[in-house]
């Protein structure tokens, strides 16, 4: 993971603030990070995709939102730490694709 | 809304920078009607992102290129305005804070939070720098 390395908030997890996409499978969260306690990573103002919903497969639905931003569709979820795959933030996963 | 004594130092920070304050929906209706590259900058009391995207706003005017017109709302406090901004770069979702660039009030491109909150104030400077090329560019074509 690149960027600033900087804490948003002192006290709170690395991730704390920023927002996120969280791969749990063929289920994709972008939101938030909370936090995570217990096994589970806790995100606030959060959209979900399943693989292949509105015709978009994951890889294209994270670069849709990586180049246009998301209108978050639930206020907060929890997603179970073992069944996530991969966490990236979503401004790295921009830059990756813009190239800068 | 937030006081307006707390935010007027953010609003400082950018209208210092010859960005003009855009307070209602009607002056924004009217900057957008001017002709040539125009940049929005949603400016927003998150220290966490908006506290990145201030000075490098500050590095990126300091660069090579800037837009004919620079305008700024303030989410939170000034919500016409903010909204008709946001109105007029029609399918990017909000976010706070957030930079619309546009020519002749058309949309270009827009730099949202999240490219933000992960950028240096000098990252977002160069990100601004490159919009602004490929906006001017796009407007001689």
């Amino acid at each position: 993971m690149s960027g600033t390395g900087a804490v948003f908030h002192e006290g709170h997890d690395e991730l704390h603030g920023f927002t996120v996409v969280v791969e749990a499978g063929p289920v994709t969260w972008v939101g938030r990070w909370d936090a995570e306690a217990e096994g589970r990573i806790q995100m606030v103002g959060v959209v979900r995709h399943q693989d292949g919903e509105d015709g978009l497969t994951t890889q294209e639905f994270i670069e849709r939102i990586a180049m246009s931003g998301f209108q978050e569709a639930l206020p907060q979820a929890v997603v179970e730490r073992d069944d996530v795959v991969r966490v990236r933030r979503l401004g790295d996963v921009t830059r990756e694709i813009r190239g800068f | 809304m937030y006081d307006p004594v707390m935010v007027k130092p953010m609003r400082e920070e950018v209208t210092r920078l010859g960005v003009e304050e855009l307070a209602t929906a009607e002056s924004v209706e009217q900057f957008l009607a001017r002709e040539g590259t125009q940049m929005i900058f949603v400016n927003s009391v998150c220290g966490c992102a908006a506290g990145a995207a201030r000075p490098g706003l500050a590095l990126a005017l300091d660069g090579e290129l800037k837009p004919d017109h620079m305008g700024t709302v303030f989410a939170g406090n000034d919500a016409e305005a903010t909204a008709r901004a946001r109105e007029s770069w029609g399918d990017w979702p909000p976010s706070s804070p957030q930079i619309g660039l546009l020519r002749d009030g058309t949309p270009f491109a827009v730099i949202q939070r999240h490219e933000i909150e992960t950028a240096s104030p000098v990252d977002l400077a160069n990100t601004l720098q490159a919009a602004f090329k490929a906006c001017a560019a796009a407007d001689k074509a």
